[in-house]
């Protein structure tokens, strides 16, 4: 634990800053990194600042825990008379010389807020203000087993072990006749989901952030963005058209395709495609298949084409205004839960919105709904040498990324993979059959050609950690002789019976001291008799 | 786009050096709100913005953004300029103005055409 | 180009209705920034302004530095009480999901410049 104190001077904007660059040091000797470190920053200087701004002086103190960063700015200043407004974003007291100098926007303690876990303000006028923050350092509060967003019903598990085999990753255990989830193997497919037939796995529900209140008039500009899949999901009596009318009436003027981005995307792919000379180009249309080549197959992340997902282009082009998403899967859930620094974009489950909008639709199926003219595309001319192979199913695309690795796919330019069966259409969160859904779209002649862009990556793709065995090379490489060996020991039948998908997966979780006594049963078995 | 690539377009003066010759930008984000530019600031992004004071390396230090841009042939404070060597921040003036410098960043970011790739 | 064309050509988002001469208005020029300051003592007259900004105080410089339109960008709207001032005053509003970067990279392309050239 560390506890560390910098001081603060009031209307000194030369200095300003300075906490804020001592913590930082601080932050990159613990090792803290990536979009934890933003946070804090955002957090520290921004509190910062707010004692600079209004206060005579001021105090910033951090205190370090093993899971968790707490940080408390006490100062001296006049208070603040109104919290609730000094909350609403674009309200600012700030002086003028502080305006000159690009403060002021009002968005000082949002910005706090929405960085923060948890968050809290106290003021007294004449006295001073002390905000308290506190980040989480890991994805998830320590003692919490699940995979980033997945929740887990135990009570519903029956035992099967169909989520053992299901997970491409091997990131599944059923311990004492629960299910858990291995955060640093998980990809976010939807495999475990898929395979459950008892509903074990569900998308944990979103932590509603507070979104500032809004005006009717503000509410309704909310756009709405949904795979197309969720228009086709209520079966033949409700057709697309009608979910539109209803979800209108709900109140969103906009309603937008998270696969307008996802053709764009492919696109900007063949165009990236036809200067790259050495092939294959791998799309990034689906984020479980990114997660999926970050965690497995690092040798392959250069040939990953520098663009967003699609989903994330749509985040992209929200700019800094609210937004409601639907997501389709828990890797698009984590994307859009991490892009949400300010409390703008609501996040929903098919299921949610599904709810909301049945109440509405009942008794209108039939009702005539006014025709929409499709507005014809433009040709695009496609370059014929351009092979695009498509594929979908983690296991297609586990193979087909293996033999990529060993060369064996130079002939494909471009590699569009997907977890789900037709893309978005396929996720298990839909219940209708995935080659149903994609041609009743078609055949409802709806999607006006809109302009959008596939944006290029902000930070580029990086190998992810959670499947090496140590930070140390050393360390890891003995690591890996034991789990070879003990594996050697063990029967090699991979029956689940240990709650480990393979008997590999076993002498891992052994070697890595994942869970207290671990041991193969068939083995004790045969010992005793 | 690696930066000296980008600032040909805008006879800009290199104030500052910045870390290594070659940094590469994958993003640019214009504007001269310090909280946008906080928000906004990361490790291959260029600021552009018609502020000059020395919070403008604070937050570039804070969020390890590479590379600023001065507009309007403005003269920073030359404790900017100090403070952006020892935080190995690139520091650029141009002389022409915020739109004007958006424009020709624009177009040899994203190429002839103006389309984004 | 007329402002009517600009605004098909960027894709904006018109918040208000404006009249027929205004929308024939001729465009060359446009000014980006979001210190209302520089606007005053900067902006083109007859061009649009490109800014995060939307309090009250914006349509009041935007009208004493005679723009012809006011585009917010990355998104930004304005409530109904600064809407209802531009009309007022008779200035067009627009918005666009667009960042002020993105914005000024396609009036560029389309041929609108700075204030310098």
């Amino acid at each position: 634990m560390i506890t560390s104190s910098f001081p603060i001077a009031g209307g000194d904007f030369l200095t300003a800053g300075f906490a804020s660059r001592a913590l930082k040091e601080q932050l990159k000797r613990i090792g803290v990194d990536g979009q934890i470190m933003r946070r804090i920053m955002i957090a520290a200087y921004e509190a910062e600042m707010n004692v600079v701004i209004h206060a005579r002086k001021g105090n910033l103190w951090v205190k370090f825990d093993h899971d968790r960063f707490n940080m408390e700015v006490i100062d001296r200043g006049p208070g603040i008379a109104d919290l609730a407004l000094a909350l609403k974003p674009g309200y600012s007291t700030a002086s003028t010389e502080a305006r000159q100098l690009g403060f002021g926007a009002g968005m000082g303690l949002p910005n706090i807020k929405n960085a923060s876990d948890v968050f809290e303000v106290d003021s007294r006028v004449g006295k001073g203000t002390r905000v308290r923050s506190t980040i989480y350092l890991k994805t998830q509060p320590v003692g919490d087993p699940t995979g980033h967003c997945l929740s887990i019903g135990p009570e519903l598990c029956n035992g099967c072990l169909d989520c053992l085999k299901a997970c491409p990753t091997r990131a599944v255990r059923v311990w004492d006749e629960k299910p858990h989830i291995i955060s640093a193997l998980c990809i976010e497919c939807t495999a475990c989901i898929a395979a459950c037939k008892r509903d074990v796995f569900k998308i944990r529900d979103q932590v509603r952030k507070q979104v500032p209140q809004r005006s009717v008039a503000e509410a309704l500009q909310d756009t709405l963005v949904i795979p197309r899949a969720f228009l086709t999901q209520f079966g033949l009596k409700i057709p697309p058209r009608l979910v539109i009318a209803v979800l209108r009436k709900l109140g969103y003027k906009d309603i937008r395709f998270s696969e307008e981005w996802e053709e764009e995307l492919r696109w900007a792919v063949r165009r990236y495609a036809a200067e790259q000379d050495s092939y294959p180009v791998i799309s990034p249309i689906c984020p479980a298949v990114v997660n999926l080549i970050e965690s497995q197959f690092p040798a392959l992340i250069g040939q990953i084409a520098p663009f967003m997902t699609p989903i994330e282009s749509a985040i992209e082009a929200c700019g800094l205004q609210s937004a409601t998403f639907v997501a389709a899967c828990p890797s698009q859930h984590t994307l859009l839960t991490r892009a949400d620094l300010s409390g703008r974009l609501q996040i929903t489950g098919p299921a949610e919105l599904s709810a909301q909008i049945l109440p509405l639709i009942a008794g209108q199926a039939g009702s005539a709904v006014s025709e929409q003219k499709p507005i014809p595309h433009p040709p695009r001319t496609v370059n014929p040498d351009l092979v695009v192979l498509e594929a979908w199913g983690m296991e297609n695309v586990i193979d087909i990324l293996e033999k990529t690795e060993k060369g064996l796919s130079e002939d494909f330019r471009i590699l569009e993979l997907s977890a789900c069966e037709n893309g978005c259409y396929g996720t298990p969160l839909f219940k209708e059959n995935p080659f149903m859904a994609k041609n009743r779209w078609a055949a409802s002649r709806l999607g006006r050609r809109r302009q959008v862009s596939a944006a290029p990556t902000k930070n580029p793709y990086v190998a992810r950690a959670g499947m090496r065995l140590d930070q140390d090379m050393g360390k890891a490489i003995e690591k890996l002789t034991r789990i070879d060996k003990l594996t050697a020991a063990l029967p090699g039948r991979d029956c689940g019976a240990c709650g480990a998908p393979t008997c590999s997966s076993l002498a891992e979780d052994i070697v890595m001291n994942r869970r207290p006594g671990l041991g193969c049963a068939v083995l004790q078995g045969r010992e005793e008799s | 786009m690696k930066l000296e690539e980008l600032i040909k377009v805008l006879n800009a003066r290199m104030l500052q050096p910045g870390q290594k010759e070659t940094t590469e930008i994958t993003h640019i984000f214009a504007g001269d709100k310090m909280s946008d530019l906080l928000a906004q600031a990361g490790p291959g992004t260029l600021l552009v913005t018609s502020l000059a004071n020395t919070q403008l390396t604070c937050v570039a230090e804070l969020m390890d953004c590479p590379a600023l841009c001065l507009v309007d042939g403005v003269d920073p404070d030359p404790r900017l300029l100090e403070a952006a060597a020892k935080a190995s921040t690139a520091v650029l003036v141009c002389p022409f103005d915020m739109f004007e410098t958006c424009g020709r960043l624009h177009r040899r970011f994203y190429g002839e055409s103006h389309r984004r790739p | 180009m007329k402002l009517n064309q600009v605004a098909a050509g960027l894709g904006l988002q018109a918040l208000t209705t404006a009249p027929a001469d205004q929308e024939r208005a001729e465009i060359t020029r446009a000014h980006a920034s979001d210190l209302l300051s520089d606007v005053l003592a900067n902006a083109p007259a007859g061009g649009v302004l490109l800014t995060i900004q939307v309090h009250l105080n914006v349509i009041a410089v935007a009208m004493h530095a005679m723009q012809a339109a006011v585009i917010f960008t990355s998104g930004m709207l304005p409530d109904e009480a600064v809407r209802a001032k531009a009309v007022e005053e008779g200035i067009s509003l627009f918005t666009t999901r667009e960042s002020t970067f993105d914005t000024a990279g396609k009036l560029y392309a389309l041929g609108i410049r700075g204030r310098h050239e």
